[in-house]
């Protein structure tokens, strides 16, 4: 939402990333009625960068977090590809081994604010179980840790909060709560999944605004996961675009969003709500819906959406580049706006 | 809270009203003159109309009612002519053993119900998740006195190790060890079926449950899948278990009579199944109003253990 300023770069270390996602793949059911719903993704974040995942309802963004986390419901899986944290390989580990990485490596809030925390439990009891379980505090030194992470994320009268229970919070106060939860054994990585739906616009902006300053201050590197590229805007440092599954466009947040090299990206841009407008409305909704995964595209998955389409698109998949040339990775055929985008950047990248 | 139980407690005055109007209404629709079945088919035209008059049995049927009801505020529930003693206090005497009966049994299934519920639902589509299933559906498809008379014969008459009935009296005059050993089968007898209600929608619930997106909270924050049943799942599924748990206790009542009849267990069960063969009116309404009455507290203690463990209710 917050389209006019981008963070500046930050300088990438040396020692390589912290989370790595290497050719990922995750499926749902086996043999004939498997479905294919994350191909072959490969991201990576650096330490403290702030990394943008965006595309549509249903393109597989939580999917590929979860898998990562080891967290797909019953029935999904993963088949191909790595999770390194650190160049440690997490694929495979049964869950007594994922269990120190959750939380205290890589935190997650996930897509649904409402229904996260858990109803039966006050606020204070589940932010502070893995505080005493498994981080060997004392229960008023956790307590004690929970009121400061309740204010730190602006949540008043804090020590107060502690013994309400989830549904007497406002959903931006739930929100709140539930980041402090996630950022509670400061982890290395924070992948908040659509943080601010189902929240009006002006506590979305609050929230962003909050979990990019906590990111800062904390050093965590950030996996902001979102349909809408204006919510990246203010906040990511690089941006990948994902479209049925698959990566098709990563790029610096400042790059893409002046010299956008896929259809689908720029038809997302072109469909940002500008926060300046009275009406919030969508500008250009992209016509049509994305595939589902049970009914697999041939060639491109975007053809029957796309304006440039043309013959190759409907047979050939295309290759995602590795970037080592003058411009960013894209996954299209036709890559309609070349010769702008080399213009917009002066072909110096 | 508290006004909770208080709203929910003057609910209650318009069905322990309509019991007694239904227990009032049975004596009237059960064929057969009382005075014929108090004085015997032999006695004078006189004798029974004295009878009558003194029963109140010529006065409108609505000042019946309320006679009915005066003596039941004094306690008076009539007279009992098989036990030769008043209602009330063959009631009195039956309604601890029956308590006890009924009480250890729901314990019982409450407790292993649970237990097993769970135990399953860690581990769905294990073995042990299947035959939790197939001791559920053995239970759930048995009646419960077949299971009273398989469990006499294979503990009592083969095995010997326990007694098979004759429990004279529950309030411990021959020791514990008898009271319990008495109590074994006729408990687990009356609690196997609900036993096996309560395991089952334990396990479903918590698999309801278990996909919710708190759950993932939990995981993703690194609590241990132990933790996640016990301290997440099991509590969010408590309401449905324990409303499952307040209507076995009902159905457990009406198995009561069953159970103590094929165990000759001294209680409210057993006094009525006498009753009803000898036809002694008094005391099947008394039996009946009482357990009907019981049922109905009994739903009332759920509601509030309900609202306790969702607190959404307990603060609306
Ligand atoms: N449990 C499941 N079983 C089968 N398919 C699933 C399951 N969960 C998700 N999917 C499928 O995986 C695909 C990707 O879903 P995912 O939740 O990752 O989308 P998303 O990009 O996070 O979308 P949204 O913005 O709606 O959250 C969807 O098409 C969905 O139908
Ligand atoms: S490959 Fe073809 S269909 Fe796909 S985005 Fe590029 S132009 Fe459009
Ligand atoms: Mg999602």
């Amino acid at each position: 939402m917050i389209l006019a300023q981008s963070s500046p770069l930050r300088p990438i270390s040396a020692n390589g990333p912290v989370l790595e996602l290497k050719n990922l793949g995750v499926a749902y059911g086996r043999g004939a009625a498997s479905v294919q719903v994350v191909h072959d993704v490969s991201l990576a974040v650096e330490r403290g960068e702030a990394l943008g995942i965006v595309g549509e309802s249903g393109c597989g963004k939580s999917q590929t977090m979860l898998a990562a986390l080891g967290l797909l419901p019953r029935g999904g899986r993963i088949t191909s590809g790595q999770v390194l944290l650190e160049g440690q390989d997490l694929v495979g580990r049964s869950p007594r081994q994922m269990r120190p990485v959750r939380g205290r490596e890589i935190a997650l809030i996930s897509q649904d604010a409402l229904t996260s925390l858990n109803p039966a439990m006050t606020i204070g009891k589940q932010m502070a179980e893995p505080m005493i379980h498994y981080g060997g505090m004392s229960r008023s030194a956790a307590r004690q840790r929970c009121t400061e992470l309740l204010d730190l994320v602006g949540i008043p009268g804090a020590a107060a909060r502690l013994a309400s229970y989830p549904h007497e919070l406002s959903g931006g106060m739930r929100q709140r709560a539930l980041i402090a939860m996630a950022i509670s054994a400061n982890p290395k990585v924070l992948i908040a999944d659509e943080p601010t739906t189902a929240l009006d616009v002006t506590t979305q902006s609050q929230i962003l605004r909050l979990i990019d300053s906590l990111r800062k201050e904390l050093g965590m590197a950030l996996i902001l996961i979102t349909h809408d590229l204006g919510v990246v805007a203010g906040v990511a440092d690089r941006v990948a675009v994902l479209y049925a599954g698959r990566v098709v466009e990563t790029a610096e947040t400042e790059t893409l969003f002046a010299a956008p090299r896929h259809p689908y990206t720029k038809a997302l841009l072109d469909s940002i709500a500008r926060i300046e407008d009275d009406v919030a409305e969508r500008l250009n909704p992209i016509p049509g819906l994305p595939p589902d995964p049970r009914n697999p595209v041939s060639g491109c998955a975007f053809h029957p959406r796309c304006e440039y389409s043309r013959e190759i698109c409907r047979n050939a998949l295309p290759i995602l580049e590795d970037g080592t040339g003058a411009q960013h990775p894209v996954r299209c055929h036709v890559d309609p706006f070349v010769s702008s985008s080399l213009r917009a950047v002066g072909g110096a990248r | 809270m508290l006004s909770f139980i208080f709203n929910r407690g003057l609910q209650i005055v318009p069905v322990i009203i309509g019991v007694t109007l239904a227990t009032f209404l049975l004596a009237q629709i059960i064929p057969g003159d009382p005075a014929d079945v108090l004085l015997g088919s032999m006695a004078s035209e006189e004798a029974r109309q004295q009878l009558r008059v003194a029963l109140g049995l010529n006065e409108p049927i609505y000042v019946q009612y309320a006679i009915y009801l005066k003596n039941l505020l004094q306690g008076d529930l009539g007279q009992s002519f098989t036990f030769a003693q008043p209602v009330t206090q063959v009631i009195v005497e039956r309604l601890f053993n029956t308590s006890l009966l009924a009480v250890a049994a729901i314990l019982l299934a409450s407790v292993a119900g649970v237990a097993a519920g769970t135990w399953a639902a860690l581990r769905p589509g294990s073995v042990r998740d299947q035959g939790l299933s197939v001791i559920v559906l053995f239970f759930n498809s048995m009646p419960s006195f077949w299971l009273g008379l398989v469990l006499i014969l294979i503990f009592g008459l083969h095995l010997r190790l326990l007694p098979i009935g004759g429990m004279q009296d529950a309030t411990g005059s021959s020791g514990i060890g008898s009271l319990v050993a008495h109590m074994a089968l006729p408990t687990i007898t009356l609690a196997a079926w609900s036993l096996a209600v309560i395991a089952r929608m334990t396990r479903s619930s918590i698999l309801d449950v278990i996909n919710s997106d708190y759950i993932r909270t939990a995981r993703s924050r690194g609590v241990s899948e132990v933790r996640i049943v016990l301290c997440h799942a099991l509590p969010n599924a408590m309401p449905s278990v324990i409303t499952v748990i307040g209507m076995q206790m009902g159905f457990l009542l009406s198995g009561a009579v069953l159970t103590e009849t094929v165990f000759s267990w001294p209680g409210i069960g057993l006094a009525m199944y006498q009753a009803i063969s000898t036809r002694d009116i008094p005391l099947i309404q008394g039996g009946i109003l009482v357990l009907a009455v019981a049922f109905v507290l009994i739903n009332f203690a759920v509601d509030i253990l309900y609202a306790y463990f969702n607190p959404k209710i307990k603060l609306g």
